[in-house]
């Protein structure tokens, strides 16, 4: 017991670092959190909302045509105003104000009128996007969609002016297709906040369990701290089972000061949640803890620096957070970094979070979590046992040596 | 302080913990980007949303699966990716699984029908949000065709006597020419390394300042004890420390640079000089953040204050964008939320630096910006001599 609180005592001496990597960046993500999953907020649990891009129209003809085109993009998209000036415009696409700009150019109602009337070809608009094409091309054909209505109204109704043209396109471009969500089950409205906040914990729990288990099971690895325990009456597996409970006890600190602050700031997003689906989320997180302290561990009987420490779990946490799919979606990620990704303990634990609010069906879910939790398990039962692999060669090394010298003696 | 100066930048070099933060990390950080982003298109082409269509006799007849034929294209505005499926349960199952954004189907009277999952279901909710919308507009636009005819020859059936009237109507299509209105093709990927150079100038110079400046402070370490009692002004010492950590925070950032340019293969729109001196100079004032926060009374040596420099350094960049796309959305928020934070987070402003040459032809954002780095560096260099000044060292 004494190792074991001597263990908490020389971690409290670093207590900087747990400031830092777990009470600082948890803290700076429950913003970022809060603020993204806003934006979704508003989203059913089986509903599909519009995007609404943001256009900007750069009118430099004046028509009716023109008009009618800034009308419409103002009803179903977000029109922003920006001024006809080249830096106005890489400004509003640079700060990304505008999914896309479409300018139309002088002369355009009118030519379009005569290429509808005369079978010919008709005149373009000129568009640019952002840094979204998607977005961009969605703005895009918002406009373009309207003015090829107007035209073809002109090429059906030879007699009709710019005004009536306007006004025919803008009855038919209220019609809409019909649209059906399919009863796959979503994942509960809200609850991206709770798994999102946990995600973003990844890194700090990794890089904070890393260093600061880390550097208090190194401390026990220094040859007078190893001198005075091997002094005393307790055998070295009791000295190793009271630092390995004391690292596992600064886990657990870390994950239960994550888990209160996703219980506590997602408490509401939780409602309609089956316990167990909270339960599950939380026990990824734990397993997921288990392979930084296998890793500490592990670091620690190589007789890991400070400076190393921070550098393994420091890089290694962003890998595997980067790589999980919490940070940035999956959906964007090339499949073989996709299939790299699953090397990685953060992918596993993220799949848990993102799929276990998708069915209130355990059974549904069953096989997908119990391979997840098996995998975060086995990360950390593998680099526990690499730790203890490097811990013995050390110890038949060590006696060899010291076999060697006595023979020489 | 000559002497000074090359001493320190010896024992930089030759300090574990500076090549760890300043050369290894920055290096291993646009390494894990390079990998993350090799899917990401960046080079301005259109990723097509893939959905699926039924394949029925339905589809066959609907004048629908001409449009969607038209826009699965293999040109580089190819807008769909259709996978034609031979009934709605192998359709929902490529929904289920992620493989599509939506299915096609045609109803009873020949008109599409668009399903799609809801925006929450596994995965971003604002990119389905927006597949699901490019999905529906284009059903949308067939549809809107469709009543335009009808009520053009409801009001005026003496118009389609000539039946090539229809397919001329049509025929009209506004086109769109696409013009770069930025200076370099608008990428996603770019703003992400931008804040990862602004974290590594702020990393180097923070830490470099630091460390050196905890080397000089009689009151922090042993060295600085002994440093007081040398025959060298303090002033000269101090001229000497800060140049030093400087030339190597300059020197870690350009390895960086140079990094992302010839390994990464990040665009900076051909203005490296600029950015080189951009660096430069937002290394100056990172220095003078480090230096600030050395020269400060607080209680504990070096590792607490570098832990605490880390600590906000870290955070700053989160709230820059660095974290992927939830930290971009925050960072972006913020910005118009309150402008000033913009010029005020130095991660913010020193990635902007470079935004800005990337994206405007004009010079002046990235002039201004370079002046509210060099303004920065001066305002927190003074607070730095104010507090360095007016300490004393009674115990010695």
């Amino acid at each position: 017991m004494s190792i074991f609180k001597a263990a908490l005592r020389l971690a409290a001496r670093h207590r900087v670092y747990f400031l830092i990597y777990l009470v600082a960046l948890s803290l700076c993500g429950l913003p970022m959190v809060l603020s993204s999953m806003n934006a979704t907020a508003d989203v059913s649990a089986a509903g599909h909302k519009e995007y609404i891009a943001s256009v900007a129209v750069i009118d430099r003809d004046g028509s009716a045509i023109s008009r009618g085109l800034t009308a419409h993009v103002s009803q179903t998209a977000e029109l922003v105003e920006v001024a006809d000036e080249t830096y106005a415009i890489q400004d509003a696409l640079a700060q990304s104000h505008v999914d896309g700009v479409v300018v139309i150019p002088q002369g355009f109602g009118q030519d379009l009128m005569d290429a509808a009337h005369a079978g010919s070809d008709a005149p373009e608009v000129q568009v640019a996007y952002g840094t979204d094409m998607q977005s961009g091309t969605l703005a895009m054909s918002e406009a373009t969609g309207w003015l090829s209505l107007a035209g073809r109204a002109a090429a059906l109704d030879p007699a009709a002016d710019e005004h009536e043209v306007v006004s025919r396109a803008e009855e038919a471009s209220q019609e809409r297709a019909g649209t059906r969500v399919t009863d796959v089950q979503a994942a509960q409205a809200g609850t991206e906040t709770f798994t999102g906040y946990l995600g973003f914990n990844l890194y700090a729990l990794f890089v904070t369990i890393v260093v600061c288990v880390g550097l208090m099971m190194s401390r026990f690895r220094t040859p007078e701290m190893r001198l005075r325990n091997g002094a005393s009456p307790l055998s070295f597996s009791q000295v190793n089972r009271s630092v390995v409970g004391a690292g596992l006890v600064l886990t657990a600190i870390a994950w239960g000061w994550v888990s209160a602050l996703a219980l506590g700031f997602g408490a509401g997003a939780l409602e309609g949640a089956a316990w167990w689906q909270v339960a599950l989320c939380l026990l990824s997180l734990f397993l997921y803890c288990l392979v930084p302290l296998a890793m500490a561990f592990a670091l620690s009987q190589l007789n890991a620096s400070e400076e190393m420490l921070n550098a393994v779990g420091n890089i290694l946490g962003l890998a595997s957070s980067f790589l999980s799919g919490a940070w940035v979606t999956r959906e964007l990620m090339d499949s073989s970094v996709q299939a790299l990704a699953r090397l990685t303990p953060g992918y596993w634990c993220n799949d848990v979070l993102v799929s276990a609010f998708t069915t209130s069906d355990w059974g549904a879910l069953a096989g997908r979590m119990a391979t997840d939790l098996g995998m975060l398990l086995l990360f950390a039962v593998v680099t526990a046992l690499v730790g203890a692999a490097v811990s013995q060669a050390r110890v038949l090394r060590s006696t060899g040596s010291a076999r060697a010298a006595r023979m020489a003696e | 302080m000559w002497t000074t100066f090359i001493t320190t930048v010896k024992s930089l070099f030759r300090t574990p913990s500076v090549l760890i933060w300043c050369i290894v990390f920055p290096l291993a950080l646009p390494t894990l980007f390079m990998v993350m982003f090799s899917g990401l298109g960046n080079d301005g082409t259109l990723d097509p949303v893939p959905v699926a269509v039924i394949e029925d006799q339905s589809w066959r007849d609907s004048g629908f699966s001409q449009v969607i034929e038209a826009l699965d294209g293999e040109d580089g505005d190819r807008l769909l990716q259709v996978t034609y499926v031979d009934d709605e349960e192998a359709g929902r199952a490529l929904i289920e699984d992620g493989s599509v954004a939506g299915m096609y189907t045609i109803d009873s009277e020949l008109m599409p029908v668009v399903t799609m999952p809801p925006d929450n279901y596994a995965g971003s909710s604002g990119m389905r949000s927006l597949r699901g919308t490019i999905l529906q507009r284009v059903a949308d636009s067939y549809l809107q065709n469709y009543r335009l005819i009808e009520s053009s020859f409801e009001e005026n059936p003496q118009v389609f006597t000539n039946p090539g009237t229809i397919s001329e109507a049509l025929g009209v299509s506004v086109g769109a020419e696409r013009f770069s209105a930025t200076r370099s093709l608008p990428d996603e990927t770019v703003r992400y390394y931008y804040v990862l150079l602004a974290m590594v100038a702020l990393m180097a110079g923070t830490q470099n300042a630091l460390v050196s400046l905890c080397w000089l402070q009689p009151s922090v370490s042993v060295l600085g004890a002994r440093r007081m009692v040398a025959g060298t002004s303090r002033i000269r010492q101090l001229m000497g420390v800060i140049l030093g950590s400087w030339v190597v925070s300059v020197f870690c950032s350009y390895l960086s640079f140079g990094y992302l340019c010839l390994v990464v293969g990040i665009d900076f729109a051909g203005r490296e000089g600029l950015c080189l001196a951009g660096l430069a100079v937002a290394t100056l004032a990172s220095t003078a953040l480090g230096a600030l926060v050395g020269a400060l009374p607080l209680k504990g040596g070096a590792d607490v204050r570098s832990g605490a420099l880390l600590a906000l350094v870290l955070g700053l960049c989160v709230i820059a964008g660095m974290v992927g796309t939830g930290s971009m959305e925050l960072s972006d928020a913020l910005a118009q939320a309150w402008p000033p934070e913009a010029w005020l987070n130095p991660a913010r402003l020193i990635a902007d630096l470079f935004y800005s040459l990337y994206y405007y032809d004009s010079l002046s954002p990235f002039g201004l910006r370079l002046l509210a780095c060099a303004a920065m560096a001066g305002a927190l260099f003074a607070a730095s001599a104010v507090f360095l000044r007016r300490q004393r060292y009674e115990h010695l």
